[in-house]
């Protein structure tokens, strides 16, 4: 039973990807919860399966096993269209690649989710408009992708995931492609609409200075959770095992548990 | 060898530095595969469409040594180019899916030419097995015609001489193995037990002595012995059956000079040596024949007998060359020459300047049946045309596509060191793979497709009633057709191939691996001039902005000179076109004017005004009656161009301004609650991705625009099929034709005869014509050469000028009118024919889109050389075309077809009835009562219907035919969107991430599926039925068709079905779409 203030709850969360020649647990049984209104990072090196809890916890993918309640309701008993209409009402997504479609305008981009939550055409591009203004970009609605920069882009994107006032907005390395000045940006805009909207966010990244942004740091390793401390605590960017993540990421692989079950031996 | 190559290496590195040298150097092996490549498709464009059957087999071998030049090409450039042919191999066997695409896309076009040449092939046997079968044994015979084309009679001493003469050619050239005299007669015969009576039989006196070299007879399969009494027949089946005569009946037989009883002793089978072609037939002694035509010899006559043909007459000379029947054809032209040396000289029974007549029919008959069967391969090449233009652009889209999915690929293997020459040769030895398997492929589909088409045609054969030879039997592919069909197919694949990988090669690398766009890049031209005059921007290799800069950029740019090239040449093609009147060459040159036009504007306009502008005047142009080309002449080609040009222009049209047509789909879908984020998912794409978009719209639409216009044509003939009655029977209701001699005065016969019948005929609208055979001499096309062809002579009365209707196709007025004064009237021609030079000439020697084949053609105003039976040679020249198809002949005056052709019983009625009489009562009454003289008639409305029938019927196989094009817009339509969703996998992650339901991706998908084949099939609808209207319009059907219909029904029905499988195609990858799941989708590490 989700707790006051919890929006997101999840209970011995695990998934297993099996290709046929080889299962990867992915995540082995993650329990979290997330407060309304809270700014969370999900760090981790590559391989440990922050994606795949984002996956998991925003509905884009199912667990093999376990729970992800959100605000009390279980995203496993909805159907496929149940789920995805909900993800339409209620979230927001930034991923670090893909996020736009590169036939649609700014504008166009943006008004999709609100077309798709049932709202009129005319109310959703004012809407869009708007959306567009909050994140600094007026006067571009009706470029197109490719004549934006990344950091636009992104802002776009960022546009996109708040326009329809969603409970909580999942973030996938939302900085992973831009350069310092529009990470800082970005990241500016999103504590801006954490504090004053009260908006929840969920940010994976492996970037400590997108990390020191959030008001609390999960780190995951080996498809667990090993750490989870307020930004406040001294060594809320150190990695579990000691010493810092840099920029780039771990190059420890053996985040995962890999159970080989291939026919003969390797 | 390796130092061999190195040195090779070292010296192309030199040569290298050298500018052109050295891009030649580099481009060497391009160079020489583009210029055999173009001779190929040159020699395939020739044996397809213009070079007659007798010269196929030299070019097909032609091309098959230029085919094993590009293959070794190839070779030599996979074995200097090893790493590149093994990356080009790789590629097809890795990417399965694309490598079934790719062929399943790439054999169409081969398919069509295949099926096309098939369906000739098997025509041309089918002929020539009826020819064969028609003549058997006998290769040549010898006769002497009277003016009415009547083989006049020998007697026994002149039969002995012929035939030594006919036997002594053996001393020089052992060609003949066979001689034998007979007498053919024409009569009516009456079956007295069934009272079923035929007015024209072929009756034929043979020798018992000849069966050993001209075959015997067979009944039911078996063979049966010539045991007659002289007042004995044989009956052939088909003879027996419209008599319905069995054995032991008596049958009254009447010829021109008497009539007499013979008892039916046997029925035998109609082929082998029973068989003359159409023409039932009965057998007889020669007792027989000589005691029906009231000439019994004294004396013993022994037939034939150890080659002694005394006391008898005979009117026809048969020879068997050695061979059998098929390799004795081919020695007739040799044999024909031999006889006609041997004969000169030789007394003619006619006089000094007779001409016996020596047939080499058989020969001449198969190569009229090879050159009939040519023109309706080449009507079915060309109606495939369409489809292979279409199968061409599907090559185009399906390589575009390939590149594009693989850019990040070529973009890496660019930036670890591949130059762009390696990657043109990784695509074009990938290219050449799929140029082989595809070709081989669509030889074996297109050898299926033609076989259905031929059980098509048998289908409707049967349904017409035409029996007796079955074509389905007769299916033939010959091994030049496989050929060509291969060489073809493969040729036009690779030069293609070969084209699209010049552009592919030029990618940006950077852009390329991370799949931005192209920036933008000035042709080296250009670079220049911006150097030169201080205006490069050193750092983008682009203008600085200035405008100077800019107009440079504009007037220099490749669109710009390219359009420039297209002006010049269009102008060339109109300069060329406009004196002698042709039309492709004058529309096709303004064409390429207005194109070039709007890419040299595009700079100036924007490309959406340059191109809108553009493709209005296209289509105004082409639709738009223009007085000034009203007398420019054209065929099939202009078919071929209109469809292409307003089609692409309609489509042109289309893409540029596909915002404003979906901003109203958008608003009108919206209404029925559609989800406007799935209509605007499924019509951007088809915006921003114009090429694409515009080139498989462009499929639809110019196989719908085909179909369509076929239909058309045939509902044009068919609300109009009154005025076409009267066209083809020229005011008059019935034709009646004296099978055994004329009838001078068929009103006084017919009082006698039938006074009933009399009453019921309009004299007053009835004519009749003299009707008899002269010799036209023509020039072989391409050959160069003389021959004759023997063609009807009709002499023409002034009850005919007053009566008849049939109308002229064409005129030369210019001949008559005395310069303008005299007023344009069909009875101006005819009078105009009196004491003059001139002839009028049927329907069928116009030729045209829809004519029979004629060996040549001519026009009005040509001169022509007739030749009559004495040999003399008469210069005419061609006045006018009648409209009409069913009195064949050469017409002239009456008096004048007496004095110079000696051509004067009156042989063909034309009989008008009064109103509200059944002309069938009147046709019977007359066959029944006219019967000596074998007069048959055919009803001008029964015609006209079986006409019409018939018409409908093979339009309707044309368009099957022309539907197997749809096969192509339909793979074509199912590659975009299995493209579509391999290229959008991330974005439709990303659309399931934020709301999209999976039945919305499909939805979406589908949308833009039929947003593309609805506005094909639309846009190619709506340019064939303006086709059929525009050839109404322009009189080309002839100005009594004044009705103008269009078969919606059959239009919608076509429409329909092909959306409802363009929409199948698409609904397997829109589904793979919809179950593309987001976190997989979305998966970048």
């Amino acid at each position: 039973m989700a707790g006051n203030g919890t929006i997101v709850r999840s209970e011995k969360l695990v998934k297993v990807y099996d290709t046929g020649s080889v299962k990867v647990e992915a995540l082995r049984g993650v329990d979290l919860n997330v407060n309304r209104g809270e700014m969370v990072a999900i760090m981790g090196p590559s391989g440990c399966g922050k994606t795949t809890l984002l996956n998991c916890l925003s509905g884009l993918d199912e667990p093999t096993s376990g729970k992800v309640l959100i605000e009390g309701t279980d995203l496993a008993k909805m159907k496929d269209n149940q789920r995805t209409e909900y993800r339409a009402r209620n979230m927001g997504f930034v991923f670090q690649f893909y996020n736009l479609l590169p036939v649609l305008t700014a504008v166009e981009n943006v008004e999709m989710v609100l077309l798709l939550s049932g709202i009129r055409s005319s109310d959703a591009r004012k809407r869009a408009e708007k959306a567009l203004e909050v994140v600094g970009l007026k006067g571009l609605e009706k470029h197109r992708p490719a004549q934006l920069s990344g950091g636009q882009r992104q802002r776009v994107t960022l546009a996109r995931a708040l326009v329809n006032e969603p409970k909580i907005v999942w973030a996938d390395e939302p900085t992973g492609d831009l350069d310092k000045r529009n990470s800082n940006e970005v990241m500016t805009l999103m504590q801006q609409l954490n504090s004053k909207l009260k908006m929840t966010f969920v940010i994976v990244t492996h970037d400590p200075d997108v990390a020191s942004r959030c008001r609390r740091i999960i780190h995951m390793e080996d498809g667990l959770i090993v750490k989870d401390v307020p930004i406040t605590n001294k060594d809320a960017l150190k990695h579990p095992r000691g010493g810092d993540y840099t920029s780039c990421g771990e190059k420890d692989l053996g985040a995962a548990r890999i159970s080989l079950e291939q026919q003969g031996s390797l | 060898m390796a130092g061999f190559r190195q040195r090779l290496s070292d010296i192309g590195a030199e040569l290298r530095k050298v500018p052109l040298i050295g891009w030649s150097v580099e481009h060497l092996g391009d160079i020489v595969l583009v210029g055999l490549l173009l001779y190929l498709l040159m020699i395939v464009f020739l044996a397809l469409y213009i070079v007659p059957a007798e010269m196929k087999g030299l070019i097909v071998a032609s091309s098959l040594i230029f085919l094993g030049l590009v293959l070794a090409f190839l070779g030599l450039m996979a074995l200097f180019n090893k790493l590149m042919f093994r990356m080009g191999l790789r590629n097809l066997i890795r990417h399965r899916t694309d490598s079934l695409i790719a062929v399943l896309g790439f054999m169409i076009g081969t398919s069509i030419i295949c099926s096309s040449l098939a369906i000739g092939d098997t025509m041309s046997n089918m002929i020539e097995g009826i020819v064969y079968e028609g003549y058997y044994l006998y290769d040549e015979y010898i006769t002497v015609d009277d003016p009415d084309g009547n083989p006049i009679y020998f007697n026994g001493s002149e039969a002995n001489e012929l035939a030594s003469i006919v036997w002594s050619l053996n001393d020089d050239d052992d060609l003949i193995d066979g001689v034998t005299w007979e007498v053919w007669e024409s009569g009516s015969v009456i079956d007295r037990e069934t009272s079923l009576f035929e007015p024209s039989m072929r009756l034929r006196a043979v020798s018992p002595f000849s069966f050993d070299k001209f075959g015997t007879y067979t009944s039911k399969g078996k063979g049966t012995s010539f045991d007659l009494g002289p007042d004995e027949v044989y009956l052939v089946d088909s003879a027996a059956e419209k008599l319905n005569a069995e054995l032991g009946h008596r049958l009254m037989v009447s010829s021109k000079r008497g009539s007499s009883e013979f008892t039916v002793k046997g029925i035998i089978d109609g082929e082998g040596r029973g068989a003359t072609f159409s023409t039932d037939t009965i057998y007889m002694t020669f007792e027989g024949i000589w005691s029906l035509l009231g000439h019994m010899p004294d004396g013993p006559t022994p037939n034939g007998q150890n080659g002694n043909w005394s006391n008898g007459i005979y009117n026809v000379l048969l020879i068997s060359n050695k061979g059998g029947k098929v390799a004795g054809g081919e020695l007739c032209s040799d044999v024909k020459e031999n006889l006609e040396q041997a004969l000169t000289g030789h007394p003619h029974p006619l006089g000094p300047g007779g001409v016996w007549r020596v047939s080499n029919d058989k020969e001449s008959n198969v190569e009229n049946a090879q050159r009939s069967m040519e023109s309706f391969t080449k009507l079915f090449l060309v109606l495939g045309t369409f489809t292979i233009i279409a199968g061409i652009t599907l090559i185009i889209n399906i390589f575009v596509m390939l590149s594009e999915e693989r850019k990040e690929e070529m973009g890496i293997s660019r930036a670890i060191g591949m130059r762009r020459k390696h990657l043109r040769r990784v695509y074009l030895f990938e290219g050449a793979f799929y140029s082989i398997i595809s070709s081989v492929i669509g030889v074996m589909f297109g050898v299926l497709a033609g076989y259905l088409i031929i059980l098509g045609m048998q289908r409707i054969f049967e349904q017409m009633g035409v029996t007796g030879f079955s074509i389905l039997e007769n299916y033939t592919v010959t091994p030049i057709s496989l050929l060509l069909s291969f060489i073809a197919g493969f040729t036009i694949t690779i030069a293609t191939t070969l084209m699209i990988t010049q552009r592919v090669a030029t990618l940006n690398i950077v852009t390329a691996i991370r799949n931005t766009p192209e920036p933008v890049k000035e042709s080296g031209m250009v670079r220049m001039l911006l150097r030169l005059t201080g205006t490069l921007d050193a750092r983008t290799n682009t203008g600085d902005g200035s405008g100077k800069a800019r107009v440079i950029s504009s007037v220099f740019s490749r669109s710009t000179v390219f359009g420039a090239f297209m002006m010049v040449v269009g102008a060339i093609l109109v300069l060329l076109g406009i004196p002698g009147k042709i039309a492709w060459s004058t529309y096709l040159g303004i064409s390429l004017v207005l194109i070039g036009l709007s890419l040299l504007l595009k700079n100036v306009l924007g490309q959406r005004t340059a191109f809108n502008i553009t493709a209005v005047l296209l289509l105004v142009f082409w639709i738009a009656p223009i007085p000034f080309f009203k007398d420019f002449k054209g065929d099939m080609e202009m078919f071929v161009l209109s469809g292409i040009f307003m089609v692409s222009s309609g489509v042109l049209l289309l893409v540029w301004n596909t915002d404003i047509l979906l901003w109203g789909l958008e608003r009108a879908l919206s209404l029925v609650k559609v989800s406007p984020a799935s209509i605007k998912m499924a019509i951007s794409y088809p915006i921003k991705k114009r090429f694409r978009t515009g080139t498989t719209i462009f499929m639809f639409a110019l196989i719908i625009f085909t179909i369509t216009g076929m239909s058309m044509i045939i509902e044009i003939f068919n609300v109009n099929s009154e005025s076409f009655e009267r066209t083809i029977g020229g005011g008059y209701d019935i034709v009646g034709i004296s099978g055994i001699s004329g009838i001078d005065d068929l009103d006084a016969t017919v009082t006698m005869l039938d006074p009933v019948n009399h009453s019921k005929i309009d004299w007053g609208r009835t004519s009749s014509l003299s009707y008899g055979y002269l010799r036209i001499n023509y020039t072989v096309p391409f050959l160069g050469t003389n021959d004759e062809l023997m063609y009807p002579c009709a002499g023409v009365s002034d009850d005919f000028v007053r009566t008849n209707t049939y109308g002229f196709s064409d005129v030369a007025w210019d001949l008559i009118d005395d310069g303008g004064r005299l007023d344009h009237s069909d009875s101006l021609v005819w009078n105009s024919l009196k004491g003059s030079s001139f002839v009028v000439l049927d329907g069928n020697l116009a030729g045209g889109m829809f004519g029979p084949p004629v060996p040549f053609s001519t026009k009005v105003g040509k001169n022509m050389t007739l030749v009559n039976y004495r040999n003399e040679h008469m210069n005419m020249t061609v006045l006018a075309f009648t409209k009409q198809m069913g009195v064949s002949g050469v017409f002239m005056h009456q008096d004048d077809a007496n004095a110079s052709f000696s051509v004067m019983e009156r042989k063909v009625h034309l009989i008008a009835v009064k109103d509200g009489i059944d002309p069938s009562d009147v046709s019977d009454g007359l066959r029944r009562n006219l019967l000596p003289w074998g007069f048959f008639t055919f009803i001008v409305h029964d015609l006209v219907e079986e006409i019409l029938k018939a018409n409908n019927a093979f339009f309707d196989l044309f368009n099957a035919f022309l539907s197997l094009g749809l096969v192509i817009g339909i793979v074509g339509l199912g590659i975009v969107t299995l493209r579509s969703v391999y290229e959008r996998r991330h974005e439709i992650g990303m659309m399931r991430a934020v709301g999209f339901t999976r039945g919305m991706v499909v939805g979406s998908f589908l949308g833009e599926s039929g947003f593309i084949a609805g506005s094909g099939l639309v846009i190619g609808s709506l340019l064939g039925v303006i086709l059929g209207w525009m050839l109404w319009r322009d009189g080309g059907f002839g100005s009594d068709f004044d009705k103008f219909g269009i078969p919606y029904l059959k239009i919608l029905f076509i429409v329909m079905l092909a959306f409802f499988f363009a929409m199948a195609s698409s609904v397997p990858p829109s589904l793979k779409a919809a179950r593309v799941t987001p976190a997989e989708a979305l998966r970048y590490e």
